[in-house]
């Protein structure tokens, strides 16, 4: 049996307008389409957002609802591998403002954004300094699913030095998530570009596309990707990130 | 399930190996939007991708499927509570600058498939935009619900409208999930005269239909949606491999 959750997609206007008696928050999946190296599909980010959301309204029910992912982010430092698709950064950014607003017009005075893509960072920054400028009575946020458990380490030990992108952390995220996204038989070590370490400079930053970091698009090693790794990341996410809502928003 | 290449679903080694039998990219656009008591907010939305689905493994290895953007321009519809809408502008740019991307890997025909009639519009200017900026590329969009109007003219009671029986009828032959059975009730239109045609009026959809449907959405069926879907997807099919 399937725990209870608001899933907007999955109610009527008469369902929804009931469960705004408890609904207090929603929460928005971002997502991209965006190449994830030989061992990740296109669907990486929105899949793991998307799922990450739908268990984060479980333990949030019935004061919280998930709206659709948003599939496409600012990815164009992908765009050399084919097949991923990028918008600009301010359409990203108006995207998630609408979607905002719609849920404000509804009555709606807390919003929570669940990113699943690095790329759409800064536009996330930018959007909620917009909409807390434009309705100054919301609470609003937005975090960056992996950076709740960066102190989780593989307790093997089996650590590559450069990840972030297709590597075993993410794709360990979404074994657990969304399996369909991820390409067992095709995962191993990414090699890097001789460039790779000098363009990841800590403080200095430089515009760089994907392919002069990495040549099939990922980093790290994927092949130490775990499903029992992504249980752990995503279920202390979870706990980390239901308590600190329960308590601030 | 036949064999389809949908974009979601690959890496991107496969969709280069894919690329040298692709011609066109196919494109699914939603809405998160009310559709009566009877359907949910992913009805356009759901429809829409398993439709493109179906025509993308009509059209295989020729055509890839896109992931279907969930939100559109439903400025009339946010007058029930749940609907989500964009801006024209920002949806202009969204479907844009899809192209653009697919585009830029090579792919020269792009169709746009819509299950939300009121991204019309949208499209209408993103396709004219996308023209004259890439006169090498073909660019065209159609509205799912609107390939058999002979079909819906001889199987329906009525005019119908939003959320009516032919729609929600697609909907549980393609998503079923989205219908409600038991929830299904006639379509509550407001009374008054339609505006004239062809006079347009700007006006929430609550003043045309008080519970958000049109028609009698309770004789929807799998079966009348079967009907409509096969002939709609045949047509598209036919249409696009002889002109596009």
């Amino acid at each position: 049996m399937e725990k209870p959750r608001y899933i907007l997609a999955d109610m009527t206007w008469p369902e929804f307008r009931e469960a705004l008696a408890t609904v207090d928050l929603a929460l928005i999946p971002t997502g991209a389409t965006e190449q994830h190296g030989p061992g990740g599909t296109f669907a990486v980010d929105t899949a793991r957002a998307d799922g990450f959301t739908r268990l984060l309204a479980e333990r949030l029910y019935p004061r919280a609802v998930a709206v659709p992912a948003i599939p496409f982010g600012f990815s164009p430092h992908h765009m050399p591998f084919p097949g991923t698709i990028t918008l600009e950064a301010d359409t990203f950014q108006a995207v998630v403002e609408e979607v905002v607003g719609s849920l404000h017009r509804h009555g709606l005075r807390k919003f929570f954004i669940l990113n699943a893509h690095g790329g759409n960072r800064d536009a996330l920054d930018l959007a909620i300094a917009t909409l807390k400028d434009r309705y100054p009575e919301i609470l609003i946020g937005w975090v960056q699913i992996s950076g709740l458990v960066t102190d989780i380490r593989d307790p093997d030990g089996k650590e590559s030095p450069l990840m972030g992108h297709g590597c075993e952390r993410e794709l360990s995220q979404s074994l657990y998530l969304a399996p369909w996204t991820v390409r067992p038989a095709a995962m191993g070590p990414s090699p890097l570009t001789d460039r790779a370490m000098a363009l990841h400079h800590p403080a200095i930053k430089v515009g760089k596309t994907f392919d002069e970091i990495t040549r099939d698009g990922g980093l790290g090693n994927s092949a130490n990707a775990s499903y029992e790794l992504g249980r752990r990341l995503i279920e202390t996410a979870l706990d980390r990130l239901t308590d600190w809502l329960q308590a601030n928003f | 399930m036949s064999e389809l290449y949908a974009l979601a679903e690959m890496t991107w080694p496969e969709f280069q190996a894919a690329r040298a039998h692709l011609e066109i990219a196919l494109v699914p656009l939603g809405a998160t939007e009310q559709h009566g008591p009877g359907g949910t907010f992913a009805a356009d939305t759901a429809r829409t991708e398993a439709f493109v689905r179906q025509l993308a493994g009509r059209l295989h290895p020729k055509a890839v499927c896109l992931p279907a953007f969930p939100y559109s321009v439903s400025l009339d519809q946010m007058c029930f509570p749940g609907t989500i809408t964009l801006s024209a502008a920002t949806m202009t740019r969204v479907v844009e600058q899809i192209a653009v991307s697919l585009i830029r890997h090579g792919l020269k025909k792009i169709f746009f498939v819509t299950g939300h009639a009121n991204t019309g519009p949208v499209l209408n200017n993103a396709v004219a935009n996308l023209k004259s900026r890439y006169t090498e590329v073909k660019a065209g969009w159609v509205y799912l619900s609107s390939l058999a109007p002979d079909l819906r003219t001889a199987h329906l009671d009525g005019p119908g409208g939003h959320a009516d029986e032919a729609e929600l009828s697609e909907c549980l032959y393609l998503a079923p999930d989205t219908v409600r059975i038991d929830a299904l009730v006639p379509g509550d239109p407001v009374p008054g005269d339609p505006p004239l045609r062809p006079i347009k009026l700007a006006r929430p959809f609550s003043a045309v239909s008080r519970n958000g449907a049109l028609g009698n959405p309770v004789s929807a069926s799998r079966q009348l949606g079967q009907m409509l879907i096969s002939a709609s997807l045949e047509r598209l099919e036919a249409y696009l491999r002889e002109h596009f």
